[in-house]
């Protein structure tokens, strides 16, 4: 139809009429539908951002740019991210009246792709409560058991069945605490007497071996965090005065090396000390243990960082100092072909990126939802 | 002990052993770092059961304290020197009571503190106030004597309302208990 066949006497209307109504060419306007976003072609950038609230965010680091949320219960951040599946799982805490009523406690499985709840399995209501801590649940490195710390305040782990969707077990770990995964479904916990405990499952998620090494730090003069960083089948510990220990396994026993010092003399007597919230964080690749260090005296391992000193782990040397832009209290690695530096300011309103290669400050990341931040998590295994 | 002349808030036997044990080893130490809204651990305390009897006499008189140690809504306040958390004094209870609406926690944490005027060293108890978020307010933290979450009784990141019927944390109070062992 050609609009302007029609005669000037009723062009105003035929003009307003056109304007507003179907003709025959708009008839085939194809008119948009909404809708649901997927999550595709991830990147090693993309990380959960995660603490104490209810929401869980997704973010490109590299881009800032806001991915996805999802909501997590009344618990703090249990995030479990297999290498395989396409799917990841989460501890959470539910009331049937909000903040009263019965609890229920649940391992939530969602997608990667579309955050869907695809399942549940229901799971002893003692889930471990307390500041945001990476260590409360992990995945056996075969993917197939959710180990779930448990404190009420006796000590124990839930083992969750993820190929059978199904609760299997309950162990004591009475004095023992957190879960650390280690290779062929063994699992670390730090002691209460200056030991680790190493438990490990067969094939059907019942406990197989339980050892313990010897006492090797004292728990009362300078403690080992709990906050450690895994690299390989080990896992690295700092203590409060900045001795690091190395935890491995070596034919089948749990080892621990001789520990060494992350401070000189010098900078032992400048009270420059490991501490924060996550004071660790490994980059694979480079071999590299990241440290978040400050000045203070004693029981200051909680203060946050003002520096992050860089340390090869073939020759344990301090091999670089990054000069954080603002007191930090977490630290995180991005493991790509790019990698990143986070680090998580004292206020949990901001976090600074770093190029983790130079050191050099990348940008900031001031947005990304409404929660307490405290823990990252890489979308990618 | 050889204070028997003191009467503290009541504790029964086995929970008060446990907790002055605690107290022993550290002379002040922060309790818990809060956050509103957490849930905690569900399961009841059967080890600690604790009922609590105010006893007036021989708790030392705040009313002789001058400046911020005597102000229960102060951080500086004498009794708090092992609490994190808000102080049930800001939210509508007092420095040894729960506010209205809240449940009070059947386990508590032992600081040891030093009243400002007699010199004495004192055990203080802390309970959590459960059943509402968190009351935001005048939030005190110290982590003298903090250890990791593998030694419990001595952390201040566990939250700490565990046996009670809700388990949402809202505040801690500060019970003096005794006399410190010397």
């Amino acid at each position: 139809m050609n609009h302007f066949e029609i005669g000037r006497g009723c062009l105003l209307t035929c003009i307003a009429i056109t304007t507003l109504l179907p003709t025959g060419a708009v008839a085939e306007f194809k008119p948009e539908r909404p809708t649901l976003s997927k999550l595709e072609n991830p990147s090693p950038n993309w990380v959960w951002i995660g603490g104490a609230g209810s929401s869980v965010t997704l973010m490109d680091i590299e881009s800032d740019r806001y991915l996805a949320q999802f909501n997590n219960g009344v618990s703090t951040l249990k995030l479990a991210i297999p290498k395989r599946n396409n799917e990841f799982y989460s501890v959470e805490t539910y009331m049937t009246r909000m903040y009263r009523g019965a609890r229920t406690d649940v391992v939530t499985v969602r997608s990667k792709d579309t955050l869907a709840v695809i399942d549940e399995i229901a799971m002893p209501a003692k889930s471990y409560e307390g500041m945001s801590i990476l260590h409360a649940a992990a995945l056996t490195d075969d993917d197939r058991f959710l180990l779930g710390f448990n404190m009420t305040p006796g000590q124990s782990v839930s083992i969750v069945d993820m190929h059978d969707r199904r609760f299997i077990e309950e162990l004591d770990t009475t004095g023992c605490a957190l879960v650390y995964p280690t290779l062929q479904r063994r699992f670390h916990l730090l002691c209460g007497d200056g030991s680790v405990a190493t438990l490990q499952l067969d094939a059907s998620g019942q406990l197989l071996t339980r050892a313990r090494t010897a006492s090797f730090f004292n728990p009362d003069t300078d403690p080992v965090m709990e906050k450690g960083a895994r690299h390989g089948d080990d896992w690295y510990f700092t203590s409060f005065n900045g001795l690091i220990y190395k935890v491995a396994v070596v034919d089948g026993e749990t080892q621990i090396t001789s520990p060494w010092a992350l401070v000189s003399a010098d900078e032992l007597n400048l009270q420059w000390k490991p501490g924060g919230m996550v004071p660790l964080a490994v980059h694979d690749r480079d071999n590299s243990l990241y440290v978040l260090m400050h000045r203070g005296g004693a029981d200051t391992h909680k203060q946050a960082g003002t520096q992050a000193w860089v340390f090869d782990l073939g020759s344990n040397s301090r091999k670089k100092v990054i000069r954080l832009k603002h007191p930090t209290q977490s630290l995180h690695l991005t493991q790509g072909k790019t990698p990143y530096l986070l680090a998580l300011s004292e206020e949990g309103e901001r976090i600074d990126v770093y190029h983790a290669g130079t050191g050099e400050w990348s940008h900031v990341i001031e947005s990304f939802g409404d929660m307490y931040p405290a823990l990252f998590h890489n979308y990618i295994r | 002990m050889s204070h028997s002349n003191f009467k503290p808030v009541t504790i029964d036997s086995l929970a008060e052993k446990v907790l002055r044990h605690v107290a022993r080893s550290s002379s002040r130490r922060g309790l818990l770092k809060r956050v509103g809204g957490l849930l905690l651990g569900a399961a009841s305390i059967p080890l600690l059961p604790v009922s609590r009897t105010m006893a007036a006499a021989d708790i030392p008189d705040d009313a002789l304290i001058s400046g911020d140690g005597g102000d229960p809504e102060s951080c500086n306040y004498w009794r708090y020197c092992g609490i994190d958390g808000n102080p049930c004094s800001c939210c509508g209870g007092g420095a040894n009571s729960c506010p209205p609406g809240t449940e009070l926690s059947p386990i508590g944490w032992i600081g040891t503190c030093k009243h400002p005027v007699d010199g004495r060293d004192y055990l203080v108890a802390y309970y959590d106030c459960c059943g509402t978020t968190s009351c935001g307010r005048c939030f005190c933290t110290s982590n003298e004597g903090d250890r990791p979450v593998y030694v419990p009784f001595k952390n201040n990141d566990i939250v700490w309302c565990f046996g009670t019927e809700s388990n949402t944390y809202h505040c801690t109070l500060a019970s003096v208990i005794d006399v410190a062992p010397q």
